[in-house]
């Protein structure tokens, strides 16, 4: 059944939406493009840390979803779907960029779009022992340094907020290995972020 | 860190929660105590609290006000590239079947 009105479209859930698709209505697509552009650019920054390239990602993973719709099946949900397909551009992406040597660990400064929501320059953390003043550059950086598969059930977990479920599914992994792999990232991260004092103090 | 399994385990599952704010009552209680006894429980814990608040505190990042414009401009495209492959196909079926 096909849907007659954008407004119509706009009231259905992601899954309706994508049947929508799935049946020929063009208009579907716009609807998912504007429900996921923003929450995927922000998962795709983490690995491109340029916003050229993220956006270029972020349009390539939609086009993806439109060429494969009819392999795409209600059972999962949409999100983790549109997930599954960015990660795995994003990690192809990323290894050739890693191959390049051309990681960019600052944002893009000379690009006007390449702005933030939440403007925070410094993140202050308490942790019962020390006092850590970490700027937003510092946790990108240290992010950038985490072993691969703690970086994606981390940025899934703390700045995707996904369910463990919902990571689990889209790394293709167990929920348990993906609550080691957060934890372990986790532990990891303060350790590097621990040495960015400690060779500041120096 | 504690142990370096790829399974979590009841621990693992304690220090996630506690660094997500997900230990209400009783469960809170014994697990500050088991803080206190332990050392590695405590640091592991508040590491893991510490660096949950600073990954979720990252500036979000959006898309450029061009984004829409750029991508209607490569779904046309794509939907060209549908539409002449379709037809493709159904050139090759008519010359298929007048054969």
């Amino acid at each position: 059944m096909k849907a007659s009105k954008v407004s119509d479209l706009r009231q259905m859930s992601d899954e309706d939406v994508m049947e929508q698709l799935q049946s020929g209505v063009v208009e579907a697509f716009d609807i998912i493009v504007q429900r996921y552009k923003d929450r995927l650019h922000n998962f795709l920054y983490r690995y491109t840390h340029n916003h050229e390239d993220c956006e270029d990602l972020v349009q390539e993973t939609f086009l993806r979803v439109y060429r494969s719709r009819q392999s795409y099946e209600r059972i999962a949900k949409l999100s983790t779907w549109m997930y599954t397909i960015a990660l795995n551009l994003a990690k192809s992406m990323y290894k050739k960029k890693q191959r390049m040597s051309l990681i960019s660990i600052h944002a893009d400064e000379s690009d006007p779009d390449d702005r933030e929501m939440q403007i925070t320059d410094t993140v202050i953390l308490q942790d019962d022992e020390l006092h850590l003043k970490l700027s937003v550059q510092e946790l990108e950086r240290a992010l950038q340094e985490l072993n691969d598969d703690f970086r994606e059930a981390v940025i899934l977990r703390d700045i995707q907020q996904l369910t463990y479920e919902e990571i689990a599914e889209i790394t293709d992994t167990a929920m348990g290995t993906v609550k080691s792999r957060i934890n372990r990232g986790r532990q990891q991260l303060q350790e590097i972020i621990g040495s960015y004092v400690n060779s500041e103090t120096i | 860190m504690l142990t370096k399994p790829e399974k979590s385990t009841p621990l693992t599952d304690f220090i996630l929660d506690y660094s997500e704010n997900r230990l209400k009552g009783s469960e809170l209680s014994s697990f500050k105590e088991l803080m206190k006894s332990s050392k590695v429980v405590f640091k592991e814990a508040v590491n893991g609290k510490n660096m949950r608040r600073a990954m979720a505190s990252l500036p979000k990042r959006k898309t450029g006000k061009r984004f829409d414009q750029k991508m209607a401009a490569r779904f046309a495209l794509e939907l060209e590239r549908e539409t002449a492959e379709n037809n493709r196909k159904r050139v090759g079926d008519r010359s298929i079947s007048a054969i």
